[in-house]
């Protein structure tokens, strides 16, 4: 366990180092960031300064340098807007990011592993008729679209649901979290729902084809021959069969949300990181783009190993030395 | 030789499995009963039918497949069209079945202990400590050593034979009345298979259990069954006391496959001697003898189907489906 957590991080650093490169090549590629963010009206040698204090008049490979050799101290540098550490912002809005994350894959899951039983038991029933359109309509209307609607009907018509913005935090672990307050549940919910969406209906596509197979499995049929009621079988023996595949479908897909929630987050005005990125990269606030860029390599890898550790669990057969591999 | 009433009674059982516009007919016009602790050999070449037999009992007939004909009594009582619910309670409890392949019977990423303890708790209220009693005694009983630990472990973490075991254990654990063991021994080392074949002999003669035993192999059938029945696409061919059917066979196919044994102690051995291809299950309406395309004897009455009618060694029970079957005498073989 410890040696295969240990080569995990051993990738995690090498694609951190790749990933460094790439950003960093292809900003440096977008030209001077500074005449996006100063007053053009400014006289030269002010403008020289400003390149001079920002380490950009230095050749490419010095930057770089610099650059990592921050990276090893735990500066990825300060946005060039508010001067303030660029990871400390991104930490900063991680909690709501994450609230919203977390709370649309609960919705995902407690709604589509259900239905997608449900759909796989019987593909005739009501409930398999319902998962089959879901997935197709959820995969025909983009998620901006939805989002909108829902805010039209339960925010501006209805007056449910608050249209945007985070409710009221508390203090949890250090975190600023909002979904421990009825008002902040409120605020949470539609842009939760919003962004839910496509994690459901790919949780019900998947669970229900994995379903599918797995009734016409030996083991299912020994499970019927052992007088097992059905309900039975469908929670345990198919459910425990279906989940590895599950867990790591779904563990890519939180990743996913995490990292690139930009939309829902704009749409409901939500504070995360994907609002952050979006102001950064409007005004080529370099230092942040990239932060955010490594932060995402580091949530995908933590994920991923994650789930490979769950899936060990879930299946005795996995032994984590081979899934190392 | 059954005095009691039969446990188990098919009768006239048919079961096709519909592809597209084509049925193929696996099972068709199967009859045979069996009495309380009598081990009934089912013998036949690979696809006669002898699994969808089995399943067709159980109620196990996934669709494309269907029971078209036929009823399947146990202790009287027609299991065809009895509710789910009511067939789930007999299933496991009453009859059990041991499939053909334990490697994949068992499901991977549950733990022994926890598929014996469902199979218990699905048919008797008791406690999760008292279920685990019974399942380790159980795996005790059929040979596995140190029990209490397997219960543990987890079917990848077992030995084929140990597997085996463990679902013959599953089997046996709610005392069945009647239990259909599909070629159980397939696969293991001719020791282990004549072990466990004692074993489970001993087990089912304790209990007054009803056997059928699924197989290619007679010796094995030789050794255990009291009856056998030959199968051959989809049906009986010949049935009877054991005795009398591999002494004094009667149907052509039954001859052949006795003279496909190279020798009696020789154990398993595939029988694939009979001269001509084996045309597994029947396309819907096949006329004639299956077995006429293959058969020495084979004329123009072979054209018709033959009924299952008694045979010339007027043996109780022994039945032939052939219209020209071997004679008391003529057909007997010496080796056997
Ligand atoms: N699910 C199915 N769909 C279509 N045909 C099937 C199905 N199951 C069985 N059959 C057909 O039914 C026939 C009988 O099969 P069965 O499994 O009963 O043979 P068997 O006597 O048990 O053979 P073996 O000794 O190899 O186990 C075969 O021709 C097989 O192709
Ligand atoms: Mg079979």
């Amino acid at each position: 366990m410890g040696w295969f957590i240990a080569r995990r991080l051993g990738q995690f650093l090498l694609l951190l180092f790749v990933m460094s490169l790439v950003v960093f090549v292809a900003l440096f590629a977008l030209g001077n960031p500074v005449l996006n963010f100063i007053n053009p009206s400014s006289p030269p040698d002010v403008v020289r300064q400003a390149i001079h204090n920002l380490g950009l008049d230095q050749p490419a490979y010095i930057q770089y340098f610099r650059f990592l050799s921050g990276i090893a101290h735990g500066d990825l540098g300060n946005s060039y807007t508010s001067g303030r550490p660029a990871l400390r912002l991104i930490l900063e809005r991680l909690p709501a990011t994450l609230e919203l994350s977390l709370g649309a894959m609960l919705i995902a899951t407690l709604v589509g592993i259900p239905l997608g039983l449900g759909a796989g038991y019987r593909p005739n029933s009501l409930v398999g008729r319902f998962v089959e359109g879901f997935s197709l309509l959820s995969v025909s209307l983009p998620t901006f679209w939805i989002g909108l609607m829902l805010i039209i009907v339960f925010a501006i018509e209805t007056g449910i649901f608050p249209a945007g913005g985070r409710g009221p935090t508390t203090d949890l672990l250090g975190m600023k979290v909002s979904f421990t307050s009825l008002e902040g549940l409120r605020h949470l919910f539609l842009p939760a729902l919003n962004l839910s969406l496509f994690p459901m209906a790919l949780a019900m596509r998947l669970t229900r084809a994995s379903v599918e197979e797995s009734l016409r499995m030996n083991f299912v049929r020994y499970a019927r021959a052992k007088g097992l009621p059905p309900r039975r079988i469908l929670s345990v023996y198919v459910l425990k069969n279906v989940l590895p595949s599950l867990v790591t479908v779904m563990g890519m897909v939180l990743g996913g949300l995490l990292a690139f929630s930009v939309i829902t987050e704009s749409i409901f005005a939500w504070p995360g990181t994907g609002k952050l990125v979006i102001d950064a990269i409007q005004i080529s606030d370099r230092p942040v783009i990239i932060a955010y860029l490594l932060f995402t390599v580091f949530i995908f890898s933590t994920i991923n190993l994650l789930v490979d550790i769950v899936c060990a669990v879930l299946d005795p057969r996995i032994s984590l030395r081979g899934a190392a591999s | 030789m059954t005095s009691s009433p039969p446990v188990l009674e098919v009768k006239g059982l048919r079961t096709e499995f519909h592809m597209g516009r084509s049925r193929l007919c696996a099972v068709n016009d199967v009859s045979f009963s069996i009495g309380r602790g009598e081990v009934m050999g089912l013998v036949g070449e690979s696809g006669s039918g002898k699994s969808v037999t089995g399943y067709s009992i159980m109620g196990l007939v996934d669709p494309p497949g269907h029971i078209v004909d036929g009823t399947i009594r146990l202790h009287g009582k027609d299991l065809r069209g009895l509710p789910e619910r009511q067939m789930n309670a007999i299933r496991g409890d009453r009859v059990s079945i041991i499939f053909q392949d334990p490697m994949t019977a068992l499901h991977p990423t549950l733990r022994i202990g926890q598929q014996m303890i469902d199979a218990i708790r699905a048919h008797r209220s008791v406690s999760r400590s008292e279920a685990w009693r019974r399942s380790r005694d159980m795996l005790g009983r059929v040979g596995i050593p140190s029990p209490g630990e397997r219960l543990s472990a987890y079917p990848h973490q077992l030995s084929g034979g140990m597997r085996q075991r463990v679902c013959i254990a599953i089997a046996l654990l709610n005392d069945p009345d009647l239990i259909i063991a599909d070629e159980p021994t397939t696969g293991l080392d001719v020791t282990i298979q004549a072990q466990i074949l004692a074993e489970m002999q001993a087990l089912v003669a304790a209990r007054g259990t009803a056997l059928i035993w699924v197989t290619h192999d007679l010796a094995v059938v030789a050794n255990i069954a009291d009856s056998v029945a030959v199968m051959y696409a989809g049906s009986i061919v010949e049935r009877g006391p054991t005795d009398v059917v591999l002494r004094r066979p009667s149907s052509p196919y039954t001859v052949g496959l006795l003279n496909s044994v190279p020798s009696r102690n020789q154990g398993a051995s595939r029988l694939s001697q009979i001269p001509g291809t084996y045309t597994p299950a029947v396309s819907e309406e096949a006329v004639g003898c299956r077995f006429a395309p293959r058969c020495p004897r084979a004329d123009d009455a072979c054209t018709v189907f033959p009924a299952l009618t008694a045979a010339a060694t007027g043996a109780p029970g022994h039945e032939v489906r052939c219209h020209h079957p071997y004679a008391a005498r003529e057909g007997r073989l010496s080796h056997v």
